[in-house]
């Protein structure tokens, strides 16, 4: 990795590639990683340099193709600015103008946040991943473009200028944050690099329509119309939840009816769509206890509600309106008391916190996180639970969104701590923790060499914290889990575990929370979690 | 006219320009729009539980303890307890700064209450009988002295601070340099002052008395540099980040620790009717501009894809 010193000027000036990552520069790793953590990230090939726009780091994580002529720059640039001003006026960023102007203006750029960055500090501390670097960039913008140089300004002789070499860095530097905010945790003045990352994201997308396409096209844009962002139409959904009462039937001998667009039920419970496609034994999970506990609840097949997530959290006011929207309706036609998220972080975030402030009136229907109810059934003694069906070592992982960002820190821990009599934190945990690297739509951004770079570096520290938790019994010989109560973390998880392959080196695995109750259920014929084929 | 007469409206309009555009930039704040919920954890008034991790909570009482935060903010005000934990190093330079600012201001305003004192009849000396002036004559020259001196060593701690941490060099501007050694100049002016010509601040005090009344008062040079000085810095202030003093206070409890819930019928509601009723002119293909919010959230996909 280069370590020169990297001036934030230098964001401008056209070059190849403005630094250059070596995995000898990265955080080292704990035993047994100490050499798989130097694995080299993979280069663009030649072909792919020359179309796409990689000068930050030649990483491509938005996939944005290179303007096909110096006019076509200009007009980006252009729109650039002008998207800029609208994201400092009170009628187009009414949503985030204040936190907005707060960390713009008032950084005393004394770098305390930086080592709270876990990207940054498994990078090596790799000056363009400062949390504060891309801040600075933009606030140059604004000051020389928008509000206007000062006499010092003009007498430094600042080199800086607003190019597309500059927006094209700058869009990939803001897909180098995972929104975890950890930075913004430290800030003694209260600025939050987090969401600068988040609203350069949005001037790209309201602006110029310019987003990762994971985020937008096969994302957002996918649910909306589909159903799903996964592609999942409500055919396969039907087809999915029989699928799950058949898995439910061989596991427990109950022949259970999961609830679908069941009217005047009390709860609609949302999960990531995701869930159904790779975990199906995590919504099985929800509805193995919800029977046992006699809760009155049902999914929906409607088209977006049988997904809870909302990419437009990460990049687009407006994508994640709409989302919420059609949960809100759903709700509302159903007739049902209030909405639950399944195990997903950012739908968490999404539906209860940020979108409180976009449902008004008949669409305000209460909405609330599974976890306080899962907590109340499991120690409401509803069920019978047996916590040596899970013993053995036992970590949890907190997903930032539902933990830093809404303070839902001790339900699911309470619920560990009790079935799990093997249970040990990992450090730093609860609203410190740290973000598991696939956070603000980088667990579902799979393009060219990105997936490389998640793997390497903003996983890292989440890599080495687990291993630490479990480094007094790290043989592979013993079986442990991870629990990651959210989908989108689980993804990167489970891309992290078979990068450094964490089962066969260390015996660790991974699943969600509600798998726990099940495993503990004490009517279970078999196992609800395998551990040989979880740690494989 | 005599000169010093223009010293005392400098003064005069250091003091109304910077109480102007604060108050300005405090209003702006304070009314700006209602956002989107962006609250981050540990929020003190909660103590340590979110309401979030309860069943029902729409239906519950909150128990909001407002007066943790309050201490919160206070004791980071008075200690910066945030960077005495993170950031020691720069903690050490810059909490003697910031201490040199707070008694720096005190020793003003205990000065013109000094002043006012003596407009009222009071003899401000340490022969006073009055146990009131005698705790203002000490605490004016305890306060100044020690602002004038922790603010020279802050000042110039800052500046090597960060000339010395590449981290921070990186980011510094010319503009920060100017202001560590302006800032500098302004403490050294008053320590000078105070050192060699004035001992007891009684000279300061009566060029107050001469701010308050307009009488002709005599001053000497030192005293004159620091007042032009200090009437400087006031103006000179608000185009720093050194509002951040009172930004700080919304930067927390606007955003940092606001976690009040939209309920059905609140006021909340009802202001967050009218935003969603703006007309918004993002130009994206998916966003129908020239619409109002709400009806580009309620819009459907399909005929959102547009121009291009």
């Amino acid at each position: 990795m280069s370590k020169k010193k990297v001036k934030v000027a230098d964001i401008s000036k056209p070059s190849e590639q403005m630094v250059t990552l070596d995995s000898k520069d990265l955080m080292p790793l704990p035993y047994p990683l100490t050499e798989d953590g130097l694995k080299p990230i993979k280069s663009l090939t030649e072909d792919q340099r020359c179309r796409y726009e990689c000068s930050l780091d030649g990483i491509c994580a938005v996939g944005m193709l290179k303007p096909e002529s110096k006019e076509e720059e200009e007009r980006r640039v252009k729109a650039f600015l002008e998207g800029l001003k609208k994201l400092l006026s009170q009628e187009n960023n009414w949503t985030f103008l204040q936190p907005l102007m707060l960390s713009l203006k008032y950084c005393a750029k004394c770098q305390t946040c930086n080592d709270a960055c876990p990207v940054y500090v498994a990078s090596g501390k790799q000056e363009v991943y400062r949390p504060t670097y891309r801040s600075e960039v933009l606030r140059k913008i604004i000051h020389k473009y928008i509000d206007g140089e000062g006499i010092f300004d003009r007498l430094s002789g600042d080199d800086f200028e607003l190019n597309w070499t500059t927006l094209a860095r700058l869009i990939e530097s803001a897909h180098r944050c995972t929104l975890c905010r950890r930075c913004a945790q430290t800030c003694p003045m209260g600025v939050d690099n987090g969401l600068i990352s988040h609203e350069l994201r949005k001037v790209f997308s309201q602006e110029l329509g310019i987003a990762a396409p994971e985020l937008h096209e096969k994302g957002s844009v996918q649910q909306l119309k589909v159903g799903s962002s996964t592609g999942m139409n409500p055919a396969a959904l039907a087809d999915i939840v029989e699928f799950m009462e058949e898995e439910i039937e061989e596991k427990t001998g109950k022949k259970i009816k999961i609830p679908v667009d069941k009217k005047g039920a009390d709860i609609l419970l949302i999960h990531n769509a995701g869930e159904y496609l790779s975990w199906p034994e995590n919504p099985a999970a929800f509805a193995i206890i919800f029977d046992a506990a006699g809760i009155n609840y049902t999914l929906s097949s409607d088209l977006v509600s049988y997904d809870a997530v909302n990419y437009g959290l990460w990049y687009d006011d407006f994508q994640l309106a709409r989302v919420v929207l059609k949960h809100a309706q759903t709700a509302k036609e159903l007739g049902v008391k209030k909405i639950m998220v399944g195990e997903c972080g950012h739908a968490h975030k999404a539906m209860i916190v940020i979108s409180d402030r976009v449902l008004t009136g008949e669409m305000n229907i209460p909405r609330e996180s599974c976890f306080p109810l899962l907590e109340e059934i499991v120690f409401s003694g509803k069920l019978k639970l047996d916590p040596q069906k899970n013993n053995f070592p036992v970590t949890l992982h907190d997903p930032c969104n539902m933990v830093r960002l809404m303070g839902i820190v001790e339900p699911q821990r309470r619920i560990l701590r009790a079935l799990c009599p093997q249970f040990r934190e990992m450090t730093p945990h609860g609203v410190e923790n740290y973000c598991c690297g696939g956070g603000s739509g980088f667990a579902i951004m799979q393009g060219m060499n990105f997936p490389d770079w998640k793997m390497a570096i903003s996983g890292r520290m989440k890599v080495k914290q687990v291993v630490d938790a479990f480094q007094d019994v790290i043989s592979p010989d013993i079986k442990k889990l991870l629990s990651a109560p959210c989908s989108n973390c689980k993804g990167q998880i489970r891309d992290l575990f078979r990068y450094y392959e964490l089962g066969p080196k260390c015996g660790i695995g991974y699943t969600g929370a509600v798998e726990f109750i099940v495993n503990a259920m004490v009517d279970m014929k078999q196992p609800y979690l395998d551990l040989d084929e979880l740690t494989a | 006219m005599d000169p010093i007469i223009f010293l005392f409206i400098l003064v005069w309009a250091s003091y109304l320009y910077i109480a102007g555009t604060y108050t300005y930039r405090v209003m702006k704040y304070a009314q700006m729009p209602a956002h989107l919920r962006w609250e981050l954890y540990p929020l003190p008034h909660d103590e340590g539980k979110s309401y979030l991790e309860e069943t029902d909570w729409s239906t519950k009482e909150r128990n909001k303890n407002l007066l943790k935060d309050v201490l919160f903010i206070v004791k980071d005000y008075l200690t910066f307890f945030q960077y005495f934990k993170l950031n020691r190093a720069y903690w050490v330079v810059l909490y003697m700064w910031h201490v040199g600012f707070y008694l720096i201001v005190t020793f003003h305003g205990l000065v013109a209450i000094g002043a006012i004192a003596m407009i009222a009849g009071a003899d401000i000396s340490a022969e006073s009988s009055n146990i009131g002036v005698l705790i203002l004559y000490y605490l004016t020259l305890v306060v100044g002295v020690a602002g004038f001196g922790l603010g020279c060593l802050g000042s110039i701690g800052v500046m090597i601070k960060r000339l010395a941490d590449r981290d921070l060099n990186l980011f510094a501007s010319l503009k920060n340099y100017f202001s560590y050694v302006f800032y500098f100049f302004v403490f050294l002016s008053g320590l000078i002052a105070w050192a060699v010509y004035d001992p007891t601040f009684a000279l300061y005090r009566e060029f107050y008395y001469g701010v308050f009344t307009f009488n002709v008062v005599s001053v000497d040079a030192a005293l004159v540099a620091h007042a032009v000085l200090f009437a400087m810095f006031l103006f000179y202030m608000p185009s720093t980040q050194a509002m951040h003093y009172a930004t700080k206070f919304f930067a927390y409890f606007a955003v940092r620790w606001n976690d009040a819930p939209n309920l059905r019928g609140s006021k909340v509601e009802k202001k967050l009717q009218a935003l969603l009723g703006q007309t918004v002119t993002w130009s994206a293909p998916h966003i129908q501009t020239g619409k109002t919010w709400a009806e580009v959230a309620t819009s459907d996909v399909e005929s959102e894809v547009k121009k291009e």
